[in-house]
């Protein structure tokens, strides 16, 4: 492991540069996901853009104006799935997944007769965002409605032009993809947590994706802009926090 | 019946050997098996009788066959009930394989297995300290009295048969394969670390705790001291592949 000379107090100059590299970590998170949020956001306008505003949609409509969209936000190889899942009270009780996948982009089949994934009313990425509104960020935790995978999910709610909301539009990133991506920008030892205190990311050091950590244990921490997710860092502990 | 009498090749790994050299007959016929994988990797072999019955050799020449597939590394022999001799072909990896297998690995999928592992352990160990007697205890008391030497591949060794004879303590059959199958997967690249002596007494002094817990019949001692173990070596590793890297 790469040794860390803890900073002496007073020097200013190795804190001035432990934040900077704390805003450089921050910096790469926002412009990762809150460009997948923007491709998101757009996936949900484009697609209410294409729904017929003089009657109410079914769900052939929903896939057949959600598929375009989608097929740009998972231009990105970083994205392991996108599309849009409708909230089932604005379609008579019925789910529907419209949400594509994985390196052929194949369309996730229905969630069928496995009692655990028919109903992702009560899931987080779902439930959240349809009570609060704006942007969710869920995980990084273990999805099994669309890829039993371990994955970060971004999702957001989709209304149609009358201000009506069908369902949230949304993508998933692969932990590990995560890790790709950001590790290398994330100091030995620092940290990106969710505001679970749970690791999202680990940049080296001794934290694991999942671990639950003590912020106490940081002595410098950024949250990322509107994001609710926190880059900590550590100059004493030197990732052993 | 033994399920590995199904197939023909199997069958044919089993017949009637000829007379000459027969305890070198025998273990090169497994040794063979072993490492074209017509017996997989954690595989229980028939005991040295049932084994002298099926090649036509005495008991005595079977026993030697399996000391030297032992001596060679492709067998490892667990004592007890629930124990005997188990395939651990076809070749072991070595460090260097180890070392590659882990920059490959990102740390998730790291963080993925090592936990796993712990679950798994973890149980081995809870079961246990409920069912050992005095004889299993001084069986893991001598397995700990040999990771004592300060020589990192005998460490190793003896751990992975520590962790081998927990598995056996459990009565499962299932959870014991399933436990070899991890220890050459899992175990072995959170063994590593081992190659750095201060590793070593930390895993020593865990690894009392854990025979103690065992000993003291106590469920929750063994199972946090096998958890802790595994965690601690899990990050050893992750600190190992940053500098690998």
């Amino acid at each position: 492991m790469p040794s860390v000379t803890p900073a002496a107090p007073g020097d200013d100059r190795s804190d001035d540069s432990a934040d900077e590299r704390l805003a450089r970590s921050a910096a790469a998170v926002e412009d990762f996901l809150l460009g997948l949020r923007d491709a998101i956001a757009r996936m949900a306008g484009d697609t209410a853009a294409r729904l017929d505003p003089t009657r109410d949609p079914v769900p052939a409509d929903l896939v057949a104006a959600v598929q375009p969209s989608a097929a740009d936000v998972l231009g990105d190889d970083r994205v392991l799935g996108a599309g849009f899942v409708a909230d089932p009270d604005a379609f008579s009780g019925t789910s529907l997944l419209a949400w594509w996948q994985g390196e052929r982009r194949a369309r996730v089949a229905q969630p069928v007769s496995l009692g655990r994934d028919a109903d992702y009313r009560s899931k987080e990425w779902f439930r959240t965002p349809l009570r609060a509104g704006g942007l969710h960020v869920t995980g990084p935790y273990l999805d099994y409605v669309c890829s039993d995978e371990f994955v970060l999910t971004l999702t957001l709610p989709l209304e149609d032009r009358r201000g009506v909301v069908l369902g949230l539009a949304g993508a998933d990133v692969l932990a590990e993809t995560l890790e790709q991506v950001l590790g290398p920008a994330l100091a030995p030892g620092a940290v990106l947590v969710n505001r679970h205190d749970q690791v999202v990311v680990a940049g080296g050091g001794r934290r694991f994706a999942g671990d639950r950590v003590d912020r106490r244990a940081y002595d410098r921490s950024r949250a990322c802009r509107d994001l609710p997710l926190t880059v900590l860092s550590s100059s004493r502990t030197a990732g052993r926090a | 019946m033994h399920r590995w009498l199904g197939s023909r090749a199997r069958s044919a790994v089993f017949a009637p050997i000829g007379d000459i050299g027969r305890a070198a007959g025998v273990e090169r016929r497994l040794d063979e098996a072993i490492r074209s994988g017509v017996l997989a990797d954690g595989e229980r072999l028939p005991s040295e009788s049932e084994l002298a019955s099926m090649f036509g050799v005495a008991v005595v020449t079977a026993r030697e066959a399996l000391v030297g597939l032992r001596s060679h590394g492709l067998i490892t022999t667990v004592r007890g009930r629930g124990g005997g001799s188990f395939v651990l072909g076809p070749v072991p990896p070595g460090e260097a394989e180890l070392r590659s297998r882990l920059t490959t690995m990102s740390r998730v999928d790291l963080a993925d297995r090592g936990v796993h592992y712990s679950v798994v352990m973890t149980g081995c160990a809870e079961l246990a300290a409920e069912r050992a007697t005095s004889d299993d205890v001084a069986d893991l008391r001598g397995l700990l009295g040999s990771m004592a030497g300060d020589d990192a591949a005998s460490m190793q060794q003896a751990d992975t048969e520590l962790h081998l004879a927990l598995a056996a303590l459990t009565r499962s059959a299932r959870l014991s394969r399933e436990v070899i199958r991890l220890e050459s997967e899992v175990g072995a690249l959170l063994r590593l670390p081992l190659f750095e002596a201060h590793h070593r007494s930390s895993l020593l002094r865990e690894t009392t705790t854990l025979v103690e817990a065992v000993e003291q019949r106590d469920p929750d001692a063994a199972r946090d001291a096998m958890r802790l173990r595994v965690r601690r070596a899990l990050e050893d590793l992750a600190e190992l592949r940053t500098g690998v890297r």
